[in-house]
């Protein structure tokens, strides 16, 4: 007969503390937990399924104990025993003073089982698709042994569920839900709940690193209200619910993690990104159709555009449509594949225009009906674009891009009123023109995408697929008069010759040597304006305008002995010098980090007038925007 | 020079906005038209002909700022001048104007 412990050995140790020889006391079999040696006596914890009591053996059990006969997880048949107080507690003390072995150790700590227990994840359907093998069940004699089980995370629903099981599952769900909505969620709090429509799935991707092999891959959930929110899964959780995210489809998702978001990857507006290990519960919600996210729109006017341009962070744009071009087909280089596009021209209230193009489904439905709508000029709303630089500037839409038309929103009824007063009949300029990267020095170029410094050091996804251009007024702060300042040019390429002693300078890339080189800047300097600062690099001709004399010039300075250090005045007169620059932003990866980098491609001066003059557009932009 | 109370701002003036101020402490910028002893004739950079009385320095730029107390609504008793150089952008200023003496009227009096 497989021995087990009493029921209640403990609750009846508790109600009677100190037995007599003579009390007709049940068999009290408990298991031995967190045997260990305090002092010269063994100490345990007496487990009897529910509950669990402090206990010590007598000195005369430490030899079996020494032997392995009493081992840990194993029972014991207590017959004679005290329970004491502890001293400030409200904890007993069981001290045994006889006790006899029952069996060695078992498997497993013996837990008392109440029902049956399901994996985390249901289907819409009532029947359970995974069954447990083993189910304990309470027993009137005692608890049957089960092998070690893992501990199951249940959902509300799914007790709910079994208890209820003929109930309709459309009602079933709604009643024991309680959602809470994305922008409720903290790291701090994590027992929640949320419904969100799966608005965009990303690939499954296997990475290496040096804690090993994985996968991953990582989805965006959308509430009702619009907010939306990343999600990441790791290994086993990425697989366990790979094939069960469907996009466009609506979840309850709960018992997943938050913690600040990584700028670097960020690709929609929340401050936290969660994750879903395999604990977490994803449960197909069944009143899909009734669900409908709100877009939340963040709109960006036509003339904002610029720093927007091959960055990762996505628009929003809102406009009356002045044309759409019919349906084209493109052939992907990639895989050949031939993917519709139409093309769209927006304009808004700063009279300006762009492109909008329009992909795959958009193309063919919304963009359909735009193109029938197009000479009644109807306002478009469009969430999730991206932004390039072909042609200055244009937008595409993505996947997940939504289109409405003639949204029944305050800013359209704005627009659409600015188009049928003024707008209609105002002759309005594409803003891709003057936007174009390649740089131009004149002043006109210094107002196209004038940004702040934290704009550029506040994203470090700048640049991240191709180098952005932006125009900054800054004034230089710092130049270590200590860096290598410039380098030994070829005088006919203008590549960094090595200097051999004897026969001048090798040029690798002509293949020849020569006599003499050319001193070319290679600075990095310090730039600093009202919001910010940032280390910038300057190549030659760039730098020649900051310093104001040329890499020859300033080494001869730097040579020169006298009591002036003209070098370090030349660099201080530098120094808190005002200018227009035109300044490119990629990414280097240096040591696995990416960091951002910041080049000069062209320097002018300020010219005031036109300065207070942009100056005076942006005090009046701002007083419009209130 | 006489002592002039220069505690309180002067208000950034051209020619149409000069009358609202009249008895008070006002700034503007002339393109000087004619110089005479004792007063000088400039154009506002709204177009207006104005005058300001008073010693303007000798010499005298192409543009000319003077703050001083507004008599009427076309004359402006000078206490001091300050040459401004030969090249000005009147129309940047004048949109100063506006926006001093409107929705950012609270900035500056």
């Amino acid at each position: 007969m497989v021995k087990s412990v009493s029921q209640d050995a403990i609750s009846t140790i508790l109600a009677n503390p100190s037995p007599d020889s003579s009390s007709d006391l049940p068999e009290i079999i408990v298991q031995v937990l967190d045997l260990k040696l305090t002092g010269n006596r063994y100490t345990f914890t007496a487990n009897d399924g529910k509950m669990k009591l402090r206990a010590i053996f007598p000195s005369n059990m430490s030899t079996e104990i020494i032997t392995g006969s009493v081992q840990n997880m194993g029972l014991v048949k207590i017959l004679d025993y005290t329970l004491n107080d502890i001293p400030n507690k409200s904890e007993k003390y069981l001290i045994v003073t006889k006790c006899e072995l029952v069996s060695s150790a078992l498997e497993t700590e013996i837990k008392a089982e109440i029902k049956t227990e399901e994996p985390g994840i249901v289907l819409k359907k009532p029947k359970l698709e995974h069954e447990v093998k083993n189910e304990a069940k309470t027993d009137v004699n005692g608890i049957i042994l089960k092998p070690k089980q893992e501990m199951v995370s249940k959902s509300a629903a799914q007790i709910v569920h079994e208890q209820r099981e003929n109930m309709a599952p459309v009602a079933r769900m709604a009643m024991t839900r309680r959602v809470h909505p994305l922008v409720s969620l903290n790291p701090y709090q994590g027992n929640w709940t949320i419904k969100v429509r799966l608005t965009s799935k990303g690939n499954m991707r296997t990475y290496k690193n040096a804690r090993g092999e994985g996968c991953v891959f990582n989805v965006e959930l959308t509430d009702e209200d619009g907010t939306q929110i990343q999600a990441t899964m790791f290994n086993e959780a990425a697989r366990k619910f790979y094939e069960k995210f469907q996009l466009g489809k609506v979840y309850y998702i709960s018992r997943g993690t938050l913690k600040v978001a990584n700028k670097q990857f960020k690709t929609v507006k929340n401050d936290y990104e969660m994750t879903l290990n395999e604990n977490s519960v994803v449960e197909e919600a069944s009143d899909e159709e009734t669900f409908i996210p709100e877009a939340k729109f963040n709109f960006v006017s036509i003339d904002q555009l610029g720093p927007y341009i091959n960055g990762r962070e996505l628009v929003d744009i809102i406009g009356v449509v002045q044309s759409v071009t019919a349906v084209s087909n493109i052939k992907r280089k990639i895989d050949n594949e031939n993917i519709p596009k139409r093309d769209m021209i927006v304009a808004d209230e700063t009279k300006k225009t762009v492109v909008v193009s329009l992909w795959n489904e958009l193309a063919n439905n919304a963009g359909q009906e735009l193109f029938d709508l197009a000479d009644k000029s109807p306002v478009v709303a469009i969430k999730s674009l991206k932004v390039s630089d072909f042609q200055g500037v244009s937008l595409s839409t993505l996947g997940k891009s939504k289109v409405m038309i003639k949204p029944d929103i305050p800013e359209a009824k704005k627009l659409r009123s600015w188009y049928d007063s003024e707008g209609k009949g105002s002759s309005m300029a594409n803003i891709g023109m003057g936007l174009s990267p390649s740089s131009r020095t004149g002043a006109r170029s210094m107002y196209t995408d004038r940004v702040s410094l934290s704009h550029i050091t506040g994203n470090p996804s700048l640049g991240d697929e191709k180098p952005a251009f932006f125009s900054i007024k800054a004034f230089v702060s710092l130049i270590r008069p200590e860096q290598a300042m410039w380098y030994c040019a070829c005088k006919t390429c203008n590549k960094k010759v090595t200097e051999a002693p004897g026969s001048g300078y090798w040029c690798e890339g002509c293949q020849r040597n020569d006599e003499e080189c050319n001193l070319r800047y290679i600075m990095v300097s310090k730039i600093s304006d009202t919001r910010g600062e940032a280390w910038v690099s300057a190549f030659n001709e760039e730098a020649e305008k900051i310093i104001g004399c040329s890499a020859e010039e300033l080494n001869k300075l730097k040579s020169e002995q006298g009591d002036i250090d003209g070098y370090q005045q030349k660099l201080k007169e530098a120094t808190w010098v005002p200018h227009l620059f035109r300044v490119s932003v990629t990414q280097n990866e240096y040591n696995n980090e990416k960091r951002q980098r910041i080049t000069v491609r062209a320097v002018a001066p300020i010219n005031f007038a036109e300065e207070t003059k942009f100056l005076i557009e942006d005090i009046k932009k701002m007083i419009n925007s209130q | 020079m006489q002592d002039m109370d220069i505690s309180s701002p002067a208000a950034f003036v051209n020619g149409g906005l000069l009358r609202m101020h009249v008895g008070r402490k006002v700034r503007t910028v002339l393109q000087v038209t004619r110089s005479d002893i004792g007063s000088v004739m400039g154009r506002s950079t709204d177009g207006c002909q104005l005058v300001a009385k008073g010693s303007p320095p000798v010499p005298l730029t192409s543009y000319v700022e003077v703050i001083g107390v507004a008599e009427n609504e076309n004359t402006i008793r000078a206490e001091l001048w300050t040459n401004f150089g030969d090249t000005f952008d009147a129309s940047n200023y004048d949109k100063l104007c506006q926006l001093a003496n409107g929705e950012l009227k609270h900035l500056f009096l």
